[in-house]
């Protein structure tokens, strides 16, 4: 299977699993996990980046459509789809540029940017949901749990489906 | 217009992305009240920024009309004040006078010898040898008078003399300037007889047509015995900030001709 099919079967899986599952579970009741990111932040950031946009794009909206969020989801999906190669830019150097993007980062840049990406999506999420800056901030902490546990969630989900099948 | 495509074809991926948030956005605005009331809430508050800053601008405009406006009943009361005190009236020569409010455009107060500049002359009814009061305490006599302008010789300056007096005593001395600090004026030759003290209110004495009897010019803040011309010597602290005048009073004595011409004919003989 070639690293484009990978990407777009996980990208369906995770959106699904996000709409069916995750968005109705409550972890203490209060913390959601915000996977449907995740597909877009392994995709390659300087290949088919139209193509990645659109894709962002569209399944932001059909989260938009099912959950009633006007445009949340696109916005957010969009921005983290678009922003994402700025990671890579800093940390690229004369003669290593990532081109592959999460493929070569090092488990600990992986967490790194895994983490930061989930937090600036959950936070905006949080911030176009409400347009109320008071409130988000006093949400702070849930937004940083709410990472936590997605990152958590991807962490152990790529352990269990991508690092064990190549062991 | 070739620069321009290669441009945007070379920024296309941007330019996606930049119309994907637009359409997110446009989405996120229409299908959310709370945002629709926001946006109107933002209009109204930006509407009502631009509506506050142009009534400041009209209202600074207006500034200076309300202010001479302004200027003008304060003069009018000045008058109804002074015709109030009826006895000084009676025993004086102001029996008819006239305030004639003016504004400061010229103040010098660090030369030996000050003039202030008024903005009216003549035309409003100022002659030389009229008394000018400010807000607080008198400013100074007229001196030169054009059409327009008045130049006016302050109590800051050492050819100015005028009579004043202590306000509960009938004695009176001479306003001189020693030219060292424009908040300091000196009373001399008041005679030894006079009861002073520290903070006595000194007016001004009304022997002339220029003031007349009882406006303020200061407080006593020092008292020095001339022993061998038997008078006093006393620092004043001016009630008029000379180093912010901003607007005049000047007194007019109506019957001050018709006195003057009198005097002279009676010196003749």
């Amino acid at each position: 299977m070639d690293f484009k099919t990978k990407n777009i079967i996980i990208l369906i899986l995770f959106v699904f699993l996000q709409i069916i599952w995750l968005n109705h579970l409550k972890i203490f009741g209060l913390l959601t996990p915000i996977v449907f990111l995740y597909p877009f932040l392994i995709m390659p950031p300087n290949k088919h980046e139209n193509l990645q946009l659109i894709l962002a794009f569209f399944v932001g909206l059909s989260l938009d459509i099912i959950s009633h969020t006007g445009g949340v989801f696109t916005a957010v999906t969009v921005f983290i789809t678009y922003t994402k190669k700025i990671y890579f830019w800093y940390l690229s150097k004369p003669g290593r540029e990532f081109s592959n993007g999460i493929l070569e980062l090092g488990f600990l840049n992986k967490i790194i940017y895994y983490s930061i990406y989930i937090f600036i999506g959950i936070l905006l999420i949080a911030i176009l949901q409400s347009f109320h800056f008071q409130f988000v901030i006093s949400r702070l902490y849930l937004i940083f749990f709410n990472t936590l546990i997605t990152v958590f969630f991807i962490i152990f989900f790529e352990y269990l489906f991508i690092i064990k099948s190549k062991t | 217009m070739l620069k321009l495509i290669r441009f945007l074809l070379a920024r296309n991926s941007l330019l996606l992305f930049l119309g994907m948030e637009f359409i997110s956005f446009i989405l996120l605005i229409n299908n959310n009240l709370y945002l629709k009331y926001k946006e109107n809430n933002l209009a109204t508050e930006f509407s009502g920024i631009i509506n506050s800053k142009i009534y400041e601008i009209k209202k600074f405009s207006e500034l200076t009309r309300i202010n001479s406006e302004l200027l003008q009943e304060n003069a009018s009361l000045r008058k109804s004040i002074l015709k109030k005190h009826k006895f000084d009236i009676l025993t004086s020569t102001w029996d008819s006078l006239d305030v004639i409010p003016a504004y400061v455009i010229t103040n010098q107060y660090q030369m030996a010898n000050n003039i202030v500049i008024l903005n009216k002359g003549t035309q409003a009814g100022i002659h030389s040898k009229m008394g000018v009061m400010g807000n607080k305490g008198i400013i100074g006599v007229t001196l030169d008078v054009s059409p327009h302008f008045s130049a006016v010789l302050t109590l800051l300056n050492q050819k100015n003399m005028i009579s004043v007096r202590p306000k509960n005593s009938k004695q009176f001395g001479f306003l001189k300037w020693d030219n060292k600090d424009p908040y300091l004026l000196n009373l001399v030759d008041l005679p030894f007889e006079t009861k002073i003290k520290l903070k006595d209110t000194i007016v001004t004495a009304g022997n002339s047509n220029i003031f007349p009897e009882g406006l303020p010019v200061g407080i006593v803040v020092n008292i020095k015995r001339i022993a061998q011309q038997k008078t006093y010597e006393i620092k004043i602290k001016s009630f008029e900030n000379f180093t912010a005048l901003n607007t005049a009073y000047v007194y007019k004595n109506k019957q001050a001709e018709e006195y003057e011409k009198l005097k002279d004919s009676v010196h003749g003989f």
